[in-house]
């Protein structure tokens, strides 16, 4: 019995700080000895092994009974960010891998998917995992700064919620920047050959010559519309339900356009030129997509009524919708 | 339907008399006693307290500042006693105050 109760306090204290380990153990011993020998004074028998060990998991597990012991800890990460920190770090490992794991099998492809794979697995693979540290790194200071200035961090300010406000300035910028990158892809290879010089710059930016024909005119009146969508928001200072719905159209219009000229063929005549310009376009795509997407859901979430209140309107009597009878 | 009484209600009473251990201690060790004879105290006055709930309580109150303790032998063997400390005296007058003030308020929601 007394070796079940010294592996129970050894089992707890082990787990507590060093300094107040023998003071805690000393004191538990002494006061489970009693508990147990007022429970075989109750039960009016000795205490024997089975009492004991009912005794020690009634008081609990070791673990459980050392988090007692201590005073509540730093929280790294709040209940309500543990989801979406979940999904940071997993979607993090799973982009790396993504782009990295194709490019190892396909770089190793003489020396088959297992050199390939385990070649992976000790570089990238492996590699990929310094984004859930850096992660748990943020997390620690983010928690240790509300810790030290827990005011400034719970003290809520109000922010100006208008999804539908445009900021003229940043726009502005943009048509300007948007308007610069198509006079620099029309003009191209004069451009370079103007601003640099030089045939080998010259011979890196020539269009290839079914793209110049046939498929790059498609992208023009696309960017006419996105130019003229820009430049009613200007005007307007605010999004409406047409103007985001125009918005996710070109970007799925323009999505899909790029992904026929990334298939049908090449775009430079130089190789690498092609190649850096058509992966440039697919991150296009996967982003303009995924902002379609978010785009969609707002604006479904926007209008959507929640089902509960459906319902009720559905059970609500026919008479009541109608109102009073005439 | 989720019946409470099956799922929650025995936990929602837990919460409740968590939230009264402190003062119940409190109220206890007005008199130094050590952790064995404050639980017997208590559960026999109608506070049942689980031994390993107690005892790390009494070590937390103490790191708190509220609890003053010392080993004493006496009629037995080595004893931790734990009493008041006037930081843990201060704050039992209030937490009796807000509790009888509760008690009031609470007494006239559910009448």
């Amino acid at each position: 019995m007394q070796t079940l109760i010294e592996s129970y306090v050894a089992d707890v204290v082990r787990r507590l700080p060093r300094r107040t380990r023998a003071d805690v153990g000393f004191e538990l011993r002494a006061l489970l000895a009693e508990e147990l020998q007022g429970q075989a004074q109750d039960a009016g028998r000795p205490a024997d092994e089975a009492m004991t060990l009912g005794l020690l998991r009634t008081f609990g597990h070791p673990r459980d009974v050392a988090a007692r012991y201590r005073p509540p800890g730093l929280v790294i990460i709040e209940p309500a960010e543990a989801t979406p920190f979940i999904a940071l770090v997993l979607g993090g490992v799973a982009l790396q891998w993504a782009f990295s794991l194709p490019r190892a099998l396909s770089l190793s492809a003489d020396h088959g998917v297992a050199a390939g794979l385990g070649g992976w697995w000790t570089s990238a693979g492996l590699g990929a995992l310094w984004w859930p540290g850096f992660l748990i790194v943020i997390a620690m200071a983010a928690a240790w700064i509300r810790r030290r200035w827990p005011t400034a961090a719970s003290v809520w300010t109000p922010r100006v919620v208008d999804h539908d406000s445009v900021s003229r300035p940043l726009w502005i910028l943009a048509l300007a920047f948007f308007l610069c990158s198509i006079a620099v892809l029309t003009t191209l290879p004069w451009l370079f050959d103007q601003m640099i010089g030089g045939p080998g710059v010259h011979r890196a930016f020539v269009y290839d010559d079914g793209f110049r024909s046939q498929r790059g005119p498609w992208l023009l009146p696309i960017w006419a519309a996105h130019l003229t969508l820009i430049a009613v928001l200007i005007v307007r200072g605010r999004w409406n339900q047409l103007t985001r719905r125009i918005d996710m159209g070109l970007s799925v219009t323009i999505s899909a356009v790029m992904v026929w000229i990334i298939a049908a063929g090449p775009v430079f005549q130089a190789p690498p030129t092609d190649q850096i310009v058509k992966l440039s376009m697919a991150v296009i795509v996967v982003i303009a997509l995924i902002d379609a997407g978010v785009k969609l859901r707002r604006e479904l979430a926007l209008h959507a009524t929640p089902a509960a209140i459906r319902q009720a309107a559905a059970r609500r009597p026919t008479g009541a919708a109608a109102g009073p009878a005439a | 339907m989720v019946v409470a009484d099956d799922v929650g209600g025995g936990r929602l009473e837990q919460d409740l008399r968590r939230g009264t251990l402190v003062l119940a201690v409190l109220s206890q060790l007005r008199t130094a006693q050590y952790g064995y004879s404050l639980r017997q105290g208590l559960a026999a006055n109608g506070m049942a307290i689980e031994e390993g709930t107690l005892y790390p309580l009494l070590r937390r109150l103490e790191a708190q500042g509220l609890l003053a303790s010392e080993w004493r032998i006496e009629d037995g063997p080595p004893r931790r006693y734990y009493v008041l400390s006037p930081g843990g005296a201060r704050l039992y007058q209030d937490l009796t105050a807000s509790w009888r003030s509760l008690v009031t308020t609470m007494n006239r929601l559910l009448d």
